[in-house]
């Protein structure tokens, strides 16, 4: 890529861009880097050593020292290291302001004063992003506040910072009246939590600039989650495994431009309709059992997102919405043009597959996501369901086979067959389709496949008739 | 795609009659004439305007640390998103805008890519600077040391024992990488 016409003067003109790029604009550019990253830029010559520690974006994490498995005797060890390098590092900090300042440290109980000098320090170069993650990643119950000991309270002279844009606090206790401070905040992410009654409201009403909340595995045992319009720049809203009371999830946000949603399905609920989201997933992977009831719901929940161009969808969704009164598809199609299953490409999601092509008949890309899904024994297919001939009989093509799909992808492709018939079906009858991509998956299956048997049997696809001449199948 | 912003703008700009042209004369000595609103979008080149009354139309003004090469790459992405902005006043059309940007950095080598770093900074075009600092990130991450020396032309100039011990200082930030 570079002048190779005169490799001598590009040499020569290359070490003299090097000294002209200041410090300053090598800290911009390693602010783009993982902060592991960075660190590695200290090698390259005795002028970068000490570069890196003028950087803007600081983000230290436990598992730079700490590994995830190892004895409880090393883990105290290596967490004392690394609190001894990230206070070594802010000593010798060479920037004069802070931009963003994050620490990933899980139940700091040993640590407290450590990290409120850490949060001090950021304090004072003015920072406007703020991210504390003391949860601990061994915590696998989805909901319950149980052993959830030690966690953080957030220190009382951080609610006087009113600068800050962004805040992401995950197991760290929140005053909420302190929140009214945070009149430039933008950005929230809550994580790991108690939310008592009200909480959400009360910083919706305090943060009036918020454009993005952000709520993951947050309980409350007194309220449910109303996100109300008072915020009317509120664009972006995600809420993934939250369990409020009687799992209730209730949305009034008109200007939503993006919602992520990840939990029960029944128990969600919206008043006004989504006239403003572009984007939207739904993740009902938590479902513990197959409610045909929930059919009827997630039909009606779909037929609310009228304005939505980027649809995620998950298997469940796919195993249930046949149930409802309308098992074909939407009789008001939607104006999705990207649709994203995560599927298990199991016969069981067939029908919900078919339902989704049939709502979208302006589809232009369909990524198919591949991965492990809960497939309930227990599932009532809409019709008699013909395994071996569904994607060959009695078909119906539908519009977006026909006329708009252009691009397919399919991420974990392993060459299944379930997965080899549906894409014959695409091939073989989707005329404008220009690009198949294949992302192989990297897992070694029971029998041993890997990549290249992936890729072999992805090879099979050249042989079915492109309906589309246009149509290139790729690999990656 | 880019090339057609660029020129569609260009063409557009000299059939609306007489908008007003800013002279910029680099540092090998060639001047060029730039659109007003495109010219703002340089911060130095805003504020001379601002802070100094006595200058004319006539003003031809100098930017010593910008050559000819960096001043034609600075402008194309100028152009482009004066466009973007006056096709859509009230939000830029991200899409095509990812697009142009991803066309506008495949072509340029890693010495423009620098070159115009600092041409950018100098100026003082935030979000120009902001995104193609950006890039020359992706362009070293994941890459070995000497890649990363090689990027940025420096010499290693630690002793090997010297090296020895940083890396082992640093023995955290080089784990799971493959040097190459």
């Amino acid at each position: 890529m570079a002048d190779n016409n005169n490799n001598k003067r590009s040499s020569s003109s290359s070490r003299d861009i090097i000294s002209r790029l200041s410090s300053e604009l090598l800290c911009a550019i390693f602010c783009f880097l993982p902060f592991k990253e960075a660190a590695r830029t200290s090698v390259l010559s005795t002028r970068f050593r000490h570069v890196w520690r003028g950087m803007k974006k600081i983000d230290f994490q436990e598992n730079f020292f700490v590994q995830p498995n190892e004895p409880e005797d090393q883990k105290q060890i290596h967490r004392r290291e690394f609190i001894d390098f990230a206070d070594q590092w802010l000593t010798n900090y060479t920037g004069t302001t802070v931009h963003t300042f994050s620490v990933t440290f899980s139940r700091p109980g040993d640590f407290l004063l450590d990290m409120h000098n850490f949060i001090t320090f950021s304090l004072l170069y003015s920072v406007k992003g703020l991210t504390l993650d003391f949860h601990d990643p061994n915590w696998i119950r989805e909901y319950g506040p149980e052993n959830r000991v030690g966690v953080f309270d957030l220190p009382v002279h951080v609610y006087s910072h009113r600068v800050l844009e962004s805040l992401k606090l995950f197991s760290c206790n929140i005053w909420v009246p302190g929140f009214r401070n945070f009149s430039a905040l933008k950005q929230l992410s809550l994580g790991w939590i108690e939310l008592k009654h009200n909480a959400v409201e009360a910083l919706l009403l305090s943060c009036p600039l918020l454009e993005s909340l952000s709520l993951k595995k947050c309980w409350s045992i007194d309220a449910q989650l109303y996100i109300s319009s008072t915020n009317l720049r509120l664009t972006t809203l995600v809420v993934d495994k939250c369990n409020f009371l009687y799992g209730m999830v209730q949305i009034d946000a008109p200007n939503l431009r993006l919602f992520n949603y990840s939990g029960r399905a029944e128990q969600f609920y919206s008043e006004t309709e989504f006239i403003s989201l572009q984007e939207a997933e739904f993740d009902f992977g938590v479902e513990p059992e197959f409610f045909s009831e929930d059919g009827q719901y997630l039909y009606d929940l779909l037929e609310q997102l009228l304005s939505v161009r980027v649809l995620t969808v998950c298997s469940y969704l796919l195993q249930v919405v046949p149930c409802a009164d309308e098992p074909l598809g939407l009789l008001n199609t939607l104006n999705v043009r990207h649709l994203i299953l995560k599927t298990a490409m199991n016969p069981f999601e067939y029908y919900g597959i078919r339902f989704m092509l049939k709502s979208c008949p302006l589809l232009e890309t369909l990524t198919i996501n591949i991965g492990r899904a809960r497939i309930f024994h227990d599932y009532e297919p809409p019709f008699k369901l013909d395994r071996e001939e569904f994607w060959t009989e009695n078909l119906g093509v539908y519009r977006c086979i026909e006329a708009s799909l252009k691009v397919v992808e399919v991420i974990g492709f392993k060459g299944s067959r379930n997965e080899v018939v549906f894409l014959k079906y695409l091939i073989t009858l989707g005329c404008v389709l220009e690009e198949l991509n294949l992302y192989l998956s990297k897992e070694v299956d029971g029998y041993g496949g890997n990549k290249e048997i992936y890729r072999q049997r992805g090879q099979w696809l050249h042989q079915f008739e492109k309906a589309s001449p246009n149509l290139c199948i790729s690999f990656y | 795609m880019s090339s057609s912003i660029a020129s569609s703008s260009s063409s557009s700009s000299s059939s609306s009659k007489k908008e007003k042209k800013i002279s910029l004369k680099t540092s090998d000595g060639e001047v060029f004439e730039v659109e007003e609103p495109v010219a703002m979008q340089l911060e130095i080149v805003r504020s001379f305007f601002a802070d100094n009354e006595d200058v004319t139309e006539q003003t031809v003004m100098p930017l010593p640390n910008v050559s000819t090469a960096a001043m034609h790459g600075i402008l194309e992405y100028c152009r482009a998103h004066e466009e973007f902005r006056r096709r859509m006043p009230e939000a830029a059309p991200e899409e095509e805008v990812r697009a142009f940007e991803a066309g506008y950095v495949d072509r340029k080598s890693n010495e423009e890519l620098k070159e115009m770093i600092l041409a950018a900074n100098y100026l003082n075009i935030s979000k120009l600077l902001d995104f193609l600092t950006g890039v020359a990130a992706k362009r070293i991450e994941n890459k070995s040391v000497e890649y990363v020396r090689a990027f940025f032309g420096v010499e290693n100039d630690f002793t090997p024992e010297e090296e020895a011990n940083l890396r082992r200082e640093y023995e955290w930030a080089f784990e799971g990488v493959d040097e190459d």
